[in-house]
Protein backbone atom coordinates (compact mmCIF):
# COMPACT_ATOMS: atom_id res chain seq x y z
CA UNK A 1 0.00 0.00 0.00
CA UNK A 2 1.61 3.42 -0.93
CA UNK A 3 0.67 6.72 -0.38
CA UNK A 4 1.36 8.28 -4.05
CA UNK A 5 2.34 11.98 -4.78
CA UNK A 6 0.75 12.73 -8.29
CA UNK A 7 2.41 16.19 -9.62
CA UNK A 8 2.28 17.46 -12.99
CA UNK A 9 4.95 17.76 -15.41
CA UNK A 10 5.65 21.19 -15.00
CA UNK A 11 5.68 21.23 -11.16
CA UNK A 12 7.78 17.88 -10.80
CA UNK A 13 10.50 19.62 -12.78
CA UNK A 14 10.74 22.87 -9.95
CA UNK A 15 9.75 20.98 -6.81
CA UNK A 16 11.95 19.63 -4.65
CA UNK A 17 10.06 16.55 -4.78
CA UNK A 18 12.34 14.20 -2.70
CA UNK A 19 12.20 16.95 0.33
CA UNK A 20 8.41 16.63 0.23
CA UNK A 21 8.62 12.84 -0.09
CA UNK A 22 10.72 12.68 2.93
CA UNK A 23 8.61 14.55 4.73
CA UNK A 24 5.41 12.85 4.48
CA UNK A 25 7.51 9.63 5.34
CA UNK A 26 7.23 10.04 9.31
CA UNK A 27 4.43 11.04 10.05
CA UNK A 28 2.02 8.84 7.84
CA UNK A 29 4.00 5.64 7.88
CA UNK A 30 3.84 3.97 4.56
CA UNK A 31 5.84 4.11 1.66
CA UNK A 32 5.91 7.56 -0.04
CA UNK A 33 6.37 7.78 -4.05
CA UNK A 34 5.75 9.91 -6.82
CA UNK A 35 3.28 9.73 -10.10
CA UNK A 36 2.84 11.71 -13.02
CA UNK A 37 -0.44 13.58 -13.13
CA UNK A 38 -1.38 14.07 -16.95
CA UNK A 39 -4.34 16.17 -16.14
CA UNK A 40 -5.52 18.80 -19.29
CA UNK A 41 -6.58 21.71 -17.32
CA UNK A 42 -9.05 23.04 -19.89
CA UNK A 43 -11.54 20.61 -18.94
CA UNK A 44 -11.81 21.86 -15.67
CA UNK A 45 -11.66 25.28 -15.96
CA UNK A 46 -14.85 27.50 -15.34
CA UNK A 47 -15.02 30.42 -17.50
CA UNK A 48 -17.08 32.72 -14.60
CA UNK A 49 -14.83 31.89 -11.70
CA UNK A 50 -11.70 31.59 -14.30
CA UNK A 51 -9.91 29.05 -11.43
CA UNK A 52 -10.29 25.29 -11.89
CA UNK A 53 -12.77 23.25 -10.48
CA UNK A 54 -11.58 21.23 -7.53
CA UNK A 55 -13.88 19.11 -7.34
CA UNK A 56 -14.10 17.63 -10.76
CA UNK A 57 -9.96 17.53 -10.25
CA UNK A 58 -10.33 15.49 -7.35
CA UNK A 59 -12.47 13.10 -9.29
CA UNK A 60 -9.93 12.66 -12.14
CA UNK A 61 -7.60 11.81 -9.65
CA UNK A 62 -9.71 9.17 -8.19
CA UNK A 63 -9.87 7.44 -12.17
CA UNK A 64 -5.96 7.80 -11.88
CA UNK A 65 -5.17 5.86 -8.88
CA UNK A 66 -2.61 2.66 -9.31
CA UNK A 67 -4.60 -0.76 -7.96
CA UNK A 68 -1.78 -0.64 -4.92
CA UNK A 69 -3.24 3.21 -3.79
CA UNK A 70 -3.57 3.89 -0.04
CA UNK A 71 -3.70 7.52 -0.51
CA UNK A 72 -2.85 9.73 -3.45
CA UNK A 73 -2.41 13.66 -3.29
CA UNK A 74 -2.68 15.69 -6.37
CA UNK A 75 -0.44 18.71 -6.63
CA UNK A 76 -1.39 21.04 -9.12
CA UNK A 77 -0.36 24.25 -9.83
CA UNK A 78 -4.15 26.32 -11.06
CA UNK A 79 -5.95 28.13 -8.80
CA UNK A 80 -8.83 26.25 -7.48
CA UNK A 81 -12.48 27.12 -6.58
CA UNK A 82 -15.30 24.92 -5.34
CA UNK A 83 -18.66 26.60 -6.38
CA UNK A 84 -19.07 27.56 -2.19
CA UNK A 85 -16.04 29.45 -1.47
CA UNK A 86 -13.89 32.15 -3.23
CA UNK A 87 -10.94 29.38 -3.45
CA UNK A 88 -9.72 26.64 -1.89
CA UNK A 89 -5.72 25.63 -1.00
CA UNK A 90 -6.82 22.09 -1.41
CA UNK A 91 -9.61 19.51 -1.40
CA UNK A 92 -9.89 15.88 0.29
CA UNK A 93 -12.15 13.18 -0.01
CA UNK A 94 -13.35 12.79 4.59
CA UNK A 95 -11.61 8.84 5.11
CA UNK A 96 -11.23 8.45 1.34
CA UNK A 97 -8.79 7.99 -1.36
CA UNK A 98 -7.61 11.12 -2.71
CA UNK A 99 -6.70 14.24 -2.22
CA UNK A 100 -5.85 17.92 -4.23
CA UNK A 101 -3.52 20.37 -3.31
CA UNK A 102 -2.55 24.02 -5.66
CA UNK A 103 0.36 25.59 -5.17
CA UNK A 104 -1.08 28.85 -7.06
CA UNK A 105 -1.79 30.63 -3.85
CA UNK A 106 0.88 29.28 -2.14
CA UNK A 107 3.80 31.30 -3.85
CA UNK A 108 4.79 34.30 -2.94
CA UNK A 109 4.26 35.35 -6.53
CA UNK A 110 0.77 35.19 -6.01
CA UNK A 111 0.59 38.03 -3.47
CA UNK A 112 3.02 40.36 -5.66
CA UNK A 113 6.45 39.22 -3.85
CA UNK A 114 9.72 37.65 -5.01
CA UNK A 115 9.29 33.77 -5.38
CA UNK A 116 10.36 32.25 -2.29
CA UNK A 117 11.14 28.75 -2.92
CA UNK A 118 11.42 27.19 0.46
CA UNK A 119 8.45 29.06 2.16
CA UNK A 120 6.74 27.37 -1.17
CA UNK A 121 7.66 23.94 0.27
CA UNK A 122 6.85 24.78 3.92
CA UNK A 123 3.55 25.72 2.61
CA UNK A 124 3.13 22.83 0.31
CA UNK A 125 4.22 20.58 3.04
CA UNK A 126 1.71 21.81 5.68
CA UNK A 127 -1.19 21.69 2.97
CA UNK A 128 -0.03 18.03 1.57
CA UNK A 129 -0.16 16.52 4.92
CA UNK A 130 -3.24 18.55 6.37
CA UNK A 131 -5.25 17.15 3.32
CA UNK A 132 -3.64 13.64 3.26
CA UNK A 133 -4.95 14.09 6.83
CA UNK A 134 -8.67 14.21 5.52
CA UNK A 135 -8.13 11.20 3.87
CA UNK A 136 -7.58 9.48 6.70
CA UNK A 137 -10.28 10.72 8.21
CA UNK A 138 -9.49 13.61 10.69
CA UNK A 139 -11.58 16.71 10.89
CA UNK A 140 -10.50 20.69 11.44
CA UNK A 141 -8.38 20.77 14.86
CA UNK A 142 -9.16 23.83 16.56
CA UNK A 143 -5.52 24.23 17.50
CA UNK A 144 -4.09 27.39 15.67
CA UNK A 145 -0.53 25.22 15.19
CA UNK A 146 -1.94 22.37 14.60
CA UNK A 147 -1.71 21.35 10.66
CA UNK A 148 -4.95 20.18 10.66
CA UNK A 149 -6.27 23.76 11.52
CA UNK A 150 -8.07 25.73 8.70
CA UNK A 151 -6.77 28.07 6.66
CA UNK A 152 -8.84 30.73 5.28
CA UNK A 153 -5.78 32.42 3.83
CA UNK A 154 -2.14 32.48 3.22
CA UNK A 155 -1.65 34.13 7.18
CA UNK A 156 -2.86 31.43 8.30
CA UNK A 157 -1.29 28.63 6.20
CA UNK A 158 1.89 30.26 7.74
CA UNK A 159 1.21 30.43 11.01
CA UNK A 160 0.04 27.10 11.68
CA UNK A 161 3.24 24.60 11.97
CA UNK A 162 4.36 21.92 10.01
CA UNK A 163 3.13 19.42 12.79
CA UNK A 164 -0.08 17.63 14.12
CA UNK A 165 -0.88 18.49 17.36
CA UNK A 166 -0.61 15.39 19.79
CA UNK A 167 -4.30 14.68 19.44
CA UNK A 168 -4.39 14.83 15.82
CA UNK A 169 -1.31 12.36 16.06
CA UNK A 170 -2.91 10.31 18.14
CA UNK A 171 -5.88 9.93 15.96
CA UNK A 172 -3.84 9.33 12.86
CA UNK A 173 -1.89 6.97 14.06
CA UNK A 174 -4.96 4.79 15.28
CA UNK A 175 -6.42 5.19 12.45
CA UNK A 176 -3.10 4.13 10.31
CA UNK A 177 -2.72 0.94 12.80
CA UNK A 178 -6.56 -0.14 11.88
CA UNK A 179 -5.64 0.06 8.45
CA UNK A 180 -2.23 -2.04 9.11
CA UNK A 181 -4.13 -4.64 11.27
CA UNK A 182 -6.98 -5.60 8.28
CA UNK A 183 -4.59 -5.35 5.72
CA UNK A 184 -2.63 -8.25 7.66
CA UNK A 185 -5.82 -10.26 7.98
CA UNK B 1 -4.99 39.32 -11.41
CA UNK B 2 -3.98 42.65 -13.58
CA UNK B 3 -0.05 44.12 -12.84
CA UNK B 4 -0.82 47.43 -11.36
CA UNK B 5 -3.95 46.06 -8.76
CA UNK B 6 -1.00 43.82 -7.56
CA UNK B 7 1.85 46.00 -7.06
CA UNK B 8 -0.28 48.59 -4.97
CA UNK B 9 0.39 49.95 -2.20
CA UNK B 10 -0.90 49.05 1.39
CA UNK B 11 -2.54 53.06 2.05
CA UNK B 12 -0.87 53.08 5.54
CA UNK B 13 2.67 52.66 4.84
CA UNK B 14 4.13 56.18 5.02
CA UNK B 15 7.23 57.99 3.62
CA UNK B 16 9.35 60.17 5.22
CA UNK B 17 12.38 61.58 5.25
CA UNK B 18 15.05 61.16 8.57
CA UNK B 19 17.89 61.93 9.34
CA UNK B 20 20.83 60.08 11.11
CA UNK B 21 24.36 61.15 12.10
CA UNK B 22 26.68 59.41 9.97
CA UNK B 23 29.79 59.66 12.08
CA UNK B 24 27.53 57.98 15.24
CA UNK B 25 28.46 54.10 15.26
CA UNK B 26 24.41 53.30 15.53
CA UNK B 27 22.34 54.41 13.11
CA UNK B 28 19.33 55.52 14.67
CA UNK B 29 16.94 57.46 12.21
CA UNK B 30 15.09 60.58 13.38
CA UNK B 31 12.39 61.41 11.38
CA UNK B 32 12.44 65.32 9.80
CA UNK B 33 9.58 66.49 11.06
CA UNK B 34 9.59 65.65 14.67
CA UNK B 35 13.20 67.35 15.43
CA UNK B 36 13.35 70.99 16.10
CA UNK B 37 15.81 72.30 14.29
CA UNK B 38 17.49 75.58 16.80
CA UNK B 39 17.38 73.01 19.36
CA UNK B 40 19.53 70.11 17.80
CA UNK B 41 22.72 71.26 17.64
CA UNK B 42 23.16 69.26 14.22
CA UNK B 43 21.32 71.77 12.84
CA UNK B 44 23.00 74.82 13.34
CA UNK B 45 26.68 76.06 13.65
CA UNK B 46 26.94 74.79 17.18
CA UNK B 47 27.81 71.25 15.83
CA UNK B 48 31.09 72.22 16.32
CA UNK B 49 30.75 71.85 20.22
CA UNK B 50 29.45 68.21 19.72
CA UNK B 51 31.60 65.92 21.34
CA UNK B 52 30.59 63.28 18.30
CA UNK B 53 31.78 65.92 15.98
CA UNK B 54 35.15 67.02 17.69
CA UNK B 55 35.99 63.21 17.93
CA UNK B 56 35.22 62.79 14.05
CA UNK B 57 35.98 65.84 12.27
CA UNK B 58 39.02 66.32 10.01
CA UNK B 59 41.43 69.23 11.12
CA UNK B 60 40.80 71.23 8.36
CA UNK B 61 37.34 71.64 8.20
CA UNK B 62 35.45 74.63 6.43
CA UNK B 63 32.45 75.67 8.84
CA UNK B 64 29.10 74.91 7.68
CA UNK B 65 25.56 75.76 8.38
CA UNK B 66 24.26 72.30 9.49
CA UNK B 67 26.44 69.50 10.83
CA UNK B 68 29.04 68.02 7.90
CA UNK B 69 27.96 64.56 9.45
CA UNK B 70 24.19 64.67 9.05
CA UNK B 71 22.46 62.18 6.49
CA UNK B 72 19.20 62.26 5.21
CA UNK B 73 17.50 59.16 3.63
CA UNK B 74 14.38 58.40 2.35
CA UNK B 75 12.47 55.69 4.85
CA UNK B 76 9.00 53.80 4.99
CA UNK B 77 7.28 53.01 7.75
CA UNK B 78 3.59 51.09 8.52
CA UNK B 79 1.50 54.00 10.28
CA UNK B 80 -0.61 51.25 11.99
CA UNK B 81 2.54 48.89 13.64
CA UNK B 82 2.98 50.08 16.97
CA UNK B 83 6.39 49.84 16.51
CA UNK B 84 7.51 52.41 14.23
CA UNK B 85 10.21 50.87 12.58
CA UNK B 86 12.47 53.08 9.63
CA UNK B 87 13.39 51.20 6.78
CA UNK B 88 14.61 52.59 3.76
CA UNK B 89 12.86 52.57 0.59
CA UNK B 90 14.49 50.58 -1.50
CA UNK B 91 14.07 47.42 0.58
CA UNK B 92 10.27 47.55 1.85
CA UNK B 93 10.30 47.80 -1.95
CA UNK B 94 11.71 44.51 -2.34
CA UNK B 95 9.90 42.73 -0.26
CA UNK B 96 7.09 43.08 2.16
CA UNK B 97 2.91 42.97 1.87
CA UNK B 98 2.69 47.05 2.31
CA UNK B 99 3.99 47.25 -1.57
CA UNK B 100 1.91 44.66 -3.02
CA UNK B 101 -2.08 43.97 -2.85
CA UNK B 102 -0.95 41.21 -0.11
CA UNK B 103 -1.52 43.84 2.37
CA UNK B 104 -5.13 43.16 2.89
CA UNK B 105 -3.92 40.52 4.64
CA UNK B 106 -1.14 42.09 6.72
CA UNK B 107 -2.41 41.83 10.35
CA UNK B 108 -1.99 45.67 11.13
CA UNK B 109 -4.14 46.32 7.99
CA UNK B 110 -7.00 44.61 8.94
CA UNK B 111 -7.13 44.89 12.50
CA UNK B 112 -7.26 48.95 11.56
CA UNK B 113 -9.96 48.10 8.70
CA UNK B 114 -11.74 45.91 11.22
CA UNK B 115 -11.86 48.81 14.50
CA UNK B 116 -11.98 51.35 11.84
CA UNK B 117 -15.52 51.01 10.24
CA UNK B 118 -19.00 49.80 11.72
CA UNK B 119 -19.10 46.61 10.49
CA UNK B 120 -17.05 43.71 10.04
CA UNK B 121 -17.39 40.07 8.13
CA UNK B 122 -17.84 37.21 9.89
CA UNK B 123 -17.01 33.90 7.13
CA UNK B 124 -17.56 36.47 4.22
CA UNK B 125 -20.69 37.60 6.31
CA UNK B 126 -21.39 41.40 6.84
CA UNK B 127 -22.40 42.25 10.34
CA UNK B 128 -22.80 45.86 12.01
CA UNK B 129 -21.20 46.41 15.48
CA UNK B 130 -23.81 48.08 17.15
CA UNK B 131 -26.25 45.57 16.31
CA UNK B 132 -28.31 42.64 18.28
CA UNK B 133 -28.83 39.49 16.49
CA UNK B 134 -31.62 37.12 17.11
CA UNK B 135 -31.81 33.38 15.99
CA UNK B 136 -33.94 33.89 13.30
CA UNK B 137 -31.41 36.46 11.67
CA UNK B 138 -33.44 39.59 12.82
CA UNK B 139 -31.26 42.33 13.94
CA UNK B 140 -32.18 45.14 16.43
CA UNK B 141 -30.47 48.54 16.55
CA UNK B 142 -31.29 51.30 19.33
CA UNK B 143 -33.03 54.02 17.29
CA UNK B 144 -34.18 57.37 18.59
CA UNK B 145 -37.27 56.42 20.62
CA UNK B 146 -36.98 52.68 20.62
CA UNK B 147 -35.31 50.24 18.15
CA UNK B 148 -35.08 49.53 14.29
CA UNK B 149 -35.58 45.95 13.40
CA UNK B 150 -34.03 44.18 10.00
CA UNK B 151 -32.86 41.10 8.48
CA UNK B 152 -29.30 40.41 8.85
CA UNK B 153 -26.85 39.80 5.25
CA UNK B 154 -26.84 36.25 6.20
CA UNK B 155 -30.45 35.89 6.75
CA UNK B 156 -31.30 37.98 3.12
CA UNK B 157 -28.46 35.63 1.68
CA UNK B 158 -30.47 32.14 2.73
CA UNK B 159 -33.55 33.61 1.36
CA UNK B 160 -32.45 34.99 -2.06
CA UNK B 161 -34.26 37.68 -3.99
CA UNK B 162 -36.87 38.78 -1.54
CA UNK B 163 -40.22 39.06 -3.41
CA UNK B 164 -42.68 40.58 -1.34
CA UNK B 165 -42.63 42.02 2.05
CA UNK B 166 -45.60 42.21 4.34
CA UNK B 167 -44.95 43.92 7.52
CA UNK B 168 -47.20 44.66 10.43
CA UNK B 169 -49.19 47.36 10.50
CA UNK B 170 -48.40 50.12 12.64
CA UNK B 171 -50.03 49.45 15.76
CA UNK B 172 -51.12 50.58 19.24
CA UNK B 173 -50.09 50.41 22.48
CA UNK B 174 -53.46 48.68 23.80
CA UNK B 175 -53.02 45.77 21.76
CA UNK B 176 -50.16 43.75 22.41
CA UNK B 177 -49.78 41.33 20.11
CA UNK B 178 -47.16 38.95 18.86
CA UNK B 179 -45.73 40.55 15.88
CA UNK B 180 -43.82 39.41 12.82
CA UNK B 181 -43.23 40.14 8.98
CA UNK B 182 -43.61 37.34 5.84
CA UNK B 183 -41.03 37.51 3.24
CA UNK B 184 -41.69 35.71 0.02
CA UNK B 185 -38.94 34.57 -2.22
CA UNK B 186 -38.65 32.33 -5.03
CA UNK B 187 -37.93 29.61 -2.44
CA UNK B 188 -40.54 29.88 -0.10
CA UNK B 189 -42.46 32.07 2.30
CA UNK B 190 -40.47 32.70 5.70
CA UNK B 191 -41.96 34.45 8.93
CA UNK B 192 -39.80 36.31 11.17
CA UNK B 193 -41.49 36.65 14.66
CA UNK B 194 -39.85 39.93 16.56
CA UNK B 195 -38.50 39.40 19.40
CA UNK B 196 -40.22 41.56 21.80
CA UNK B 197 -43.49 42.93 21.68
CA UNK B 198 -44.64 46.40 21.70
CA UNK B 199 -45.71 49.42 20.21
CA UNK B 200 -44.49 50.00 15.87
CA UNK B 201 -44.43 53.27 15.57
CA UNK B 202 -42.86 53.39 12.46
CA UNK B 203 -43.00 50.91 9.31
CA UNK B 204 -40.78 50.99 6.03
CA UNK B 205 -42.87 51.50 2.71
CA UNK B 206 -40.09 51.21 0.70
CA UNK B 207 -38.89 48.04 1.73
CA UNK B 208 -42.74 46.67 0.99
CA UNK B 209 -42.99 47.88 -2.26
CA UNK B 210 -39.80 46.90 -3.15
CA UNK B 211 -38.19 44.10 -1.61
CA UNK B 212 -34.82 43.35 -2.81
CA UNK B 213 -34.08 46.79 -0.89
CA UNK B 214 -33.02 43.91 1.79
CA UNK B 215 -30.94 42.23 -0.69
CA UNK B 216 -29.14 44.89 -1.47
CA UNK B 217 -28.71 46.85 1.94
CA UNK B 218 -30.07 44.88 5.02
CA UNK B 219 -28.47 47.33 7.38
CA UNK B 220 -29.50 50.11 5.83
CA UNK B 221 -32.43 51.27 3.19
CA UNK B 222 -33.96 47.51 4.13
CA UNK B 223 -34.94 48.21 7.28
CA UNK B 224 -38.36 46.73 8.48
CA UNK B 225 -39.72 48.56 11.27
CA UNK B 226 -39.14 50.85 14.32
CA UNK B 227 -41.04 50.19 17.39
CA UNK B 228 -41.05 50.31 20.89
CA UNK B 229 -40.70 47.20 23.23
CA UNK B 230 -42.94 47.19 26.15
CA UNK B 231 -40.60 46.14 28.39
CA UNK B 232 -37.27 48.31 27.33
CA UNK B 233 -34.63 47.48 25.95
CA UNK B 234 -33.40 45.70 29.01
CA UNK B 235 -35.51 43.43 27.72
CA UNK B 236 -33.33 42.99 24.61
CA UNK B 237 -30.11 43.00 26.23
CA UNK B 238 -31.18 40.43 29.06
CA UNK B 239 -32.55 38.15 26.62
CA UNK B 240 -30.59 35.05 26.10
CA UNK B 241 -31.49 34.23 22.45
CA UNK B 242 -30.33 37.49 21.25
CA UNK B 243 -26.68 37.95 20.57
CA UNK B 244 -24.43 41.11 20.72
CA UNK B 245 -20.89 41.66 20.25
CA UNK B 246 -18.40 38.47 20.46
CA UNK B 247 -21.14 36.09 20.88
CA UNK B 248 -22.87 36.97 17.60
CA UNK B 249 -19.45 36.75 16.26
CA UNK B 250 -19.37 33.46 17.22
CA UNK B 251 -23.28 32.45 16.49
CA UNK B 252 -22.77 33.94 12.91
CA UNK B 253 -19.83 31.61 12.65
CA UNK B 254 -21.74 28.65 13.70
CA UNK B 255 -24.63 29.52 11.22
CA UNK B 256 -21.72 29.47 8.37
CA UNK B 257 -20.04 26.75 8.99
CA UNK B 258 -23.45 24.90 9.12
CA UNK B 259 -23.99 26.41 6.02
CA UNK B 260 -20.58 25.34 4.65
CA UNK B 261 -21.50 21.92 5.63
CA UNK B 262 -24.53 21.58 4.49
CA UNK B 263 -23.90 22.51 0.61
CA UNK B 264 -20.78 20.65 1.40
CA UNK B 265 -22.50 17.82 1.64
CA UNK B 266 -24.82 18.44 -1.28
CA UNK B 267 -21.85 18.13 -3.40
CA UNK B 268 -20.49 15.02 -1.80
CA UNK B 269 -18.65 14.16 1.42
CA UNK B 270 -15.48 16.12 0.35
CA UNK B 271 -13.82 18.50 2.97
CA UNK B 272 -12.17 21.84 1.61
CA UNK B 273 -9.98 24.66 2.86
CA UNK B 274 -9.67 28.11 1.12
CA UNK B 275 -11.22 31.05 1.17
CA UNK B 276 -14.67 32.62 1.68
CA UNK B 277 -18.38 31.96 0.88
CA UNK B 278 -18.52 32.84 -2.53
CA UNK B 279 -21.33 35.00 -2.80
CA UNK B 280 -22.35 34.16 -6.55
CA UNK B 281 -23.30 30.65 -4.73
CA UNK B 282 -26.48 30.75 -4.93
CA UNK B 283 -27.11 31.66 -8.84
CA UNK B 284 -24.13 29.41 -9.90
CA UNK B 285 -25.24 26.98 -8.04
CA UNK B 286 -28.80 26.41 -8.70
CA UNK B 287 -28.61 25.54 -4.92
CA UNK B 288 -31.91 24.33 -2.86
CA UNK B 289 -32.94 27.36 -1.92
CA UNK B 290 -35.92 25.70 -0.40
CA UNK B 291 -33.54 23.73 1.69
CA UNK B 292 -31.56 26.21 2.68
CA UNK B 293 -34.99 28.00 3.45
CA UNK B 294 -35.84 25.18 6.01
CA UNK B 295 -32.94 24.83 7.66
CA UNK B 296 -32.02 28.34 9.09
CA UNK B 297 -35.90 29.44 9.17
CA UNK B 298 -37.63 26.56 10.98
S1 LIG C 1 26.25 67.41 15.40
FE1 LIG C 1 27.03 66.21 13.73
S2 LIG C 1 28.38 64.75 14.65
FE2 LIG C 1 27.15 65.59 16.29
S3 LIG C 1 25.42 64.18 16.43
FE3 LIG C 1 24.79 65.80 15.06
S4 LIG C 1 25.28 65.01 13.04
FE4 LIG C 1 26.41 63.77 14.49
S1 LIG D 1 2.65 46.52 7.96
FE1 LIG D 1 0.61 46.09 7.17
S2 LIG D 1 -0.61 47.89 7.62
FE2 LIG D 1 1.54 48.45 7.85
S3 LIG D 1 2.11 49.29 5.86
FE3 LIG D 1 2.63 47.15 5.84
S4 LIG D 1 0.84 46.12 4.98
FE4 LIG D 1 0.19 48.17 5.59
ZN1 LIG E 1 -4.69 19.04 15.86
ZN1 LIG F 1 -9.06 20.98 5.90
Amino acid sequence: MIIYIALTAELEKRLWVKEIEESLVRDFGFPIRKLDLPISPESFYDKNRRQYHSTSILKEILNNTPENTLKMVGIVPFDLFIPILTFVFGEAQLNGKVAVVSTARLEQGYYGLPQNHLLLHRRLIKEIKHELGHTFGLLHCKDRACVMALANNIIDVDKKSLNFCTACLNLLHSMIDKIKKNSAK
Amino acid sequence: MDDKKRFEDCPFLKEKKVVYCKAYPLKKMLPLDRLFEDENLCFNKSYRTCPIYQKHAPETMTEMSICYFLGTENMLYCDLSPVKKYVPVYSLKLLNPCSSNAYRDCRYYKEFKEADTDTEKVQGFIMEREAYYCSNHLWIKRSFDGIKIGIDDFGQFIMGPIKEVLLPEKGRWNHPKNVFVTLKTDDGVVILDFPVKGYINNVNDAVSSNGTLINLDPYGDGWLVEMVPYSGFKSIENNESIFYGEKAKAWLEQEAFKLRHFIESEIGVTVADGGEIWRGLRDALGIKGNLLIKMFFS
